[in-house]
């Protein structure tokens, strides 16, 4: 056939051509098929390949688009090779996801001492890409990988983080001024708030140097936690000040001995809280607990100094109100009987059981993709890739230092089930060159130069045509096929082709009007056939490739200094916890020194989780010995834990309830609820100690302290929902709750544990006597 | 030479030359004859309604196997299939070989006329003589927008017209079957290319019964 094709390079001779080698086929097949395939008979399966008959396909559909003189040219050279997948212009690219996906591989330029240090690298890559795009309007592109993962992730969070800092502050504000009746005292506290945030920036500044994703949100946590001490401060300031001292420097001094050691070991509780982060080893974590447990502390001081300076000129203290005031000193917040506490203690440990029950079904999430906000671009197009392919597009790497070692840890690797395909410098390289070489060669040698084509086609061509046309028609007999025992993708194409060639004979009856399109697909086609045939020939006495023939770019990539990268594409997705496991287990069993995204994806979520959890247990840990020493008493301790244990189980269950996970954001809720908590437990314990309060009661003073400090907190979490970042949406959510079912959990279960315990003793003394 | 003699001998001679190119006459027209003959039988055949469905399938393949055996000089195919290794072959090979071919041919062509052949309009055109003394007899068969032409090659063996080679659109059976036992022999050997004759024909056998 290439001999036919060389020595007459036209369509007719081309047909004639395809008919005759179909003819054989079919000849052979028939009635020597058994000499090469599984033995056929009479009535038996045909147990041969079947024909491909796509490049026949290729060429009607053209020729055809011709005769219709809309001159739409699709070369048949590629439908030649097996499968039909091999594309000239599609050749020599990553594709990823069935062909839908070019990938292009780029290195951004790093902006060390940058919080987002592949910012400018990226933007200008997406504004390139968005010009291009421009260009090619039905085109879709967008930018993906880890690094822009990050950045878009880092980007996300700066935003949500500067405007929920300042919808923190300003509900906190608002929540102070209508709680405390007031406009200067929570201005005073906005300041001191305000300076002690600054010195924590400066802090951070200069012992830090530097934000991450975790410690970013560090603002707004503290807004909403480090404004309670303030807010304690003034709500005992508005009790004291109905005392009638005649001077503002005397109610200062009252309220810094009453209520001040109370509200110091709530803020050294909630530092404590955050610095066992620093024993986790977890840089990320620990930079997070140095700056919010040291910002407490800041805060703590801030409070102390600022305030009560502040509140000396601009508290707005009156002596004469105290005639006036003094009859609704005593009013109680919560004011408890025997049988509404032991009701109430009821009530809650049934919500206590259920909550038990539900928080069995909260688990750990460490997909770090499910945080990310879900219009971040990154993001998109990661999903696209995800959802398109089997084979994710990170990539573990590994390396040797000898073509020997490369060889065997790529077989390896290849070997390994949870790997998809290895990539080394030789995957560039054609593989089996030694054997294919001389088989190319031989091209050469059955691929004569091709002749001048036909120039001008003549009534003659057109009936040779048809009457070739008709002979393949013949042949196109699916009926007939399908009872030889043809398969379905066979009589499809037969139907094809008997289709093509019925248009391309009504066609071609009209000779003169025939011979125009003939020509112009004649034309197109010689082109065609004369580049791929150079092309073929120039192909089969190439030399040898080699990695010296590899692009710089490539070489430097996968060779440097000696080292060899061996590049390693997981089969599943390493987005998933289990399926991640499974890859890098594998992946280190080969090769214990493998690194890569993936690697750090796993143990930087293996960690981060186990950080979390260890914090926590040395946060509970240490407040405790923190509150023995201070109460010198178990009981009391144990009841100033109460909120804590209650409204962390509460919390958990409504998570349960939500169908929420812990995941890689909302796991260092524990610190912030074990802060709130403890410092609840606290104040309220230091009150109830004057031993002026009745069992089973909270003076309203207190009360309305710890309702504002655990509203403000609420909003001071609160705002992190506003975040497109799920992670952080998470953790103001679970942090919000948190702080709500801490505050109820002190404000009722307290006074009505207190109360229950007060009665069982007093009935014990009288037994007793 | 007396005139009467010239005359007599023209007298006898004329019938004779026109005897002769008579019966030149009726051997061209014989071929053509023998093949729509075969062709006309194996539509009947085909077509008959009593003969036809799935079921009468096997019977349909006897009668026509039948045909095939009673038309066509498989033994001589056999042997032009085999060429030049013919001669080299001891009797005992030769024997089997020719034996084998005939079943297996006689399946073949079987199965491509139950599965192609049905009430088809053939041409005939012109018969050739090649220099063997035998005929080639082309015909097409036509479709509407479709049509293949099939040539006959035939020689006359005792008495009669027999079909030694078919070309379906320009490609020999006989040739076919050289080329592929020629790729078999030069792969191999005879022995194998008769021990996959001999396993194609325990296949069609077993599927017989």
């Amino acid at each position: 056939m290439i001999e036919g094709l060389a020595a007459q390079p036209d369509v007719v001779e081309l047909m004639k051509l395809v008919n005759r080698d179909m003819s054989t086929q079919m000849v052979g097949e028939l009635f020597t098929g058994f000499l090469d395939d599984p033995a056929v008979t009479e009535g038996s399966d045909n147990g041969s390949e079947p024909p491909d008959l796509e490049f026949l396909i290729k060429v009607l559909k053209g020729l055809n688009s011709h005769l219709k003189s809309d001159a739409h040219y699709v070369s048949p050279w590629p439908a030649v090779v097996k499968g039909a997948t091999w594309e000239v212009d599609e050749e020599g690219y990553f594709w990823h996801g069935d062909k839908k996906f070019l990938i292009a591989m780029v290195v951004p330029e790093r902006k060390r001492g940058d919080l987002t240090q592949y910012k400018d690298s990226l933007d200008h890559l997406r504004k390139l890409i968005h010009e291009t795009q421009a260009l090619h309007p039905q085109v879709q592109a967008g930018v993906t990988g880890q690094e822009a993962l990050n950045n878009d992730e880092m980007i996300t969070v700066l935003a949500d983080m500067s405007r929920a800092t300042w919808i923190a502050l300003l509900g906190v504000l608002s929540l102070m001024v209508l709680i405390l009746g007031s406009i200067r005292r929570p201005a005073i506290e906005m300041v001191s708030l305000s300076v002690g945030l600054c010195w924590t920036f400066g802090w951070t500044t200069l012992f830090i140097g530097h934000l991450n994703i975790l410690s970013v949100v560090f603002a707004p946590l503290l807004c909403g936690l480090g404004v309670d001490y303030g807010i304690h401060w003034f709500s005992r300031f508005r009790q004291e000040e109905l005392k009638g001292y005649p001077e503002v420097q005397q109610v200062i001094r009252s309220v810094a001995t009453l209520a001040g050691p109370g509200i110091v070991i709530a803020g050294v509780s909630t530092a404590l809280a955050f610095l066992p982060f620093v024993l986790t080893g977890f840089r990320g974590l620990m930079e997070l607990g140095l700056i919010t447990g040291m910002g407490t502390i800041l805060l703590l001081i801030a409070d102390f100094t600022v305030i009560p300076t502040l509140s000396t000129f601009l508290a707005g203290y009156n002596p004469r109100k105290k005639v006036a005031e003094t009859e609704t000193s005593e009013r109680n917040l919560v004011r408890l009987t025997p049988v509404t506490a032991r009701v109430l203690l009821g009530v809650v440990g049934v919500a206590s059981l259920g909550s038990a029950w539900l928080a069995t079904g909260v688990g750990f999430d460490l997909n770090p993709l499910r945080l990310q906000a879900a219009n971040a671009e990154a993001v998109i197009w990661e999903k696209k890739l995800v959802e398109s392919s089997d084979r994710s597009i990170l990539t573990a790497a590994a390396f040797a230092s000898s073509p020997e070692e490369l060889r065997e840890k790529t077989r390896a690797f290849q070997a390994l089930p949870t790997v998809a395909e290895v990539q080394t410098l030789h995957s560039f390289l054609p593989e089996r060159q030694e054997e294919k070489i001389p088989l190319v060669r031989s091209l050469v040698h059955k691929m004569p130069p091709l002749q001048e084509a036909t120039t001008h086609f003549g009534p003659r061509h057109v009936r040779e045509l048809k009457s070739t046309l008709e002979r393949i028609r013949f042949k196109m007999n699916e009926e007939q096929a399908e009872q030889w025992g043809a398969a379905q993708p066979t009589m499809d194409q037969m139907w094809k082709v008997r289709s093509l060639t019925g248009e391309t004979l009504a066609m071609l009856e009209n000779e003169e009007e025939a011979l125009a399109g003939l020509q112009g697909y004649q034309e197109r086609f010689y082109d065609d056939l004369a580049e791929t045939w150079n092309f073929l020939r120039e192909g089969a006495v190439a030399p040898l490739m080699t990695t010296e023939d590899l692009p710089e770019e490539v070489r430097e990539m996968y060779y440097h200094e000696g080292e060899y990268l061996i590049r390693i594409y997981p089969s599943e997705s390493v987005w998933e916890e289990g399926s991640l496991a499974r890859f890098i287990n594998s992946v280190v069993s080969v090769d214990p020194v493998v690194v890569g995204d993936p690697v750090s994806l796993h143990v930087f979520s293996e960690a981060f989780k186990d950080a979390c959890i260890r914090a926590s247990m040395l946060a509970i840990l240490f407040i405790s010995v923190l509150l023995m020493l201070t109460f010198r008493s178990v009981s009391l301790t144990l009841l100033a834990l109460v909120p804590l244990v209650l409204g962390t189980l509460w919390t958990v269950g409504i998570m349960g309830w939500m169908g929420m996970d812990f995941n890689l954001a909302n796991s260092i809720f524990m610190p912030l609820v074990v802060g709130a908590g403890v410092e609840f437990g606290v104040i309220i314990i230091h009150r109830l100690r004057d031993g002026k309060v009745k069992p089973g009661t909270l003076p309203l003073s207190t009360g309305r302290g710890v309702v504002l400090a655990a509203l403000t907190t609420t909003v001071g979490f609160g705002t992190l929902m506003i975040s497109d970042h799920q992670g952080i949406f998470s953790l103001g959510f679970v942090a919000a709750t948190g702080s709500l079912c801490v505050l109820v959990a002190a404000l009722v279960i307290m006074p009505a544990i207190l109360l229950v315990a007060h009665k069982r003793q007093a009935s014990a003394t009288s037994k007793g006597v | 030479m007396s005139v009467l003699r010239v005359f007599c001998l023209f007298f006898f001679a004329l019938p004779l030359l026109f005897g002769m190119n008579s019966l030149a006459m009726a051997e061209r027209g014989g071929a053509t004859l023998q093949v729509k003959e075969v062709l006309n039988r194996a539509m009947e055949i085909q077509t008959d309604p009593e003969l036809a469905g799935e079921e009468n399938r096997q019977e349909r393949a006897r009668l026509i196997r039948q045909l095939i055996a009673d038309n066509f000089d498989a033994q001589t195919m056999a042997e032009n299939s085999l060429e030049n290794h013919w001669g080299a072959l001891p009797a005992s090979q030769r024997n089997e070989f020719r034996d084998l071919f005939i079943v297996l041919f006689q399946d073949s062509y079987t199965r491509m006329v139950l599965n192609f052949l049905v009430e088809e309009d053939v041409r005939y055109g012109e018969e050739e003589i090649p220099a063997d003394e035998g005929r080639k007899v082309q015909t097409t068969i036509m479709r509407v927008s479709e049509h293949i032409p099939v040539d006959y090659t035939l020689h006359r063996e005792a008495g009669r017209w027999l079909i030694t080679d078919v070309e379906i659109d320009g490609v020999s059976i006989v040739n076919n079957y050289r080329n592929s036992f020629n790729r078999v022999i030069r792969a191999s050997s005879f022995s194998d290319l008769l021990e996959r004759l001999r396993a194609q024909k325990e296949v069609i056998m077993a599927h017989e019964t």
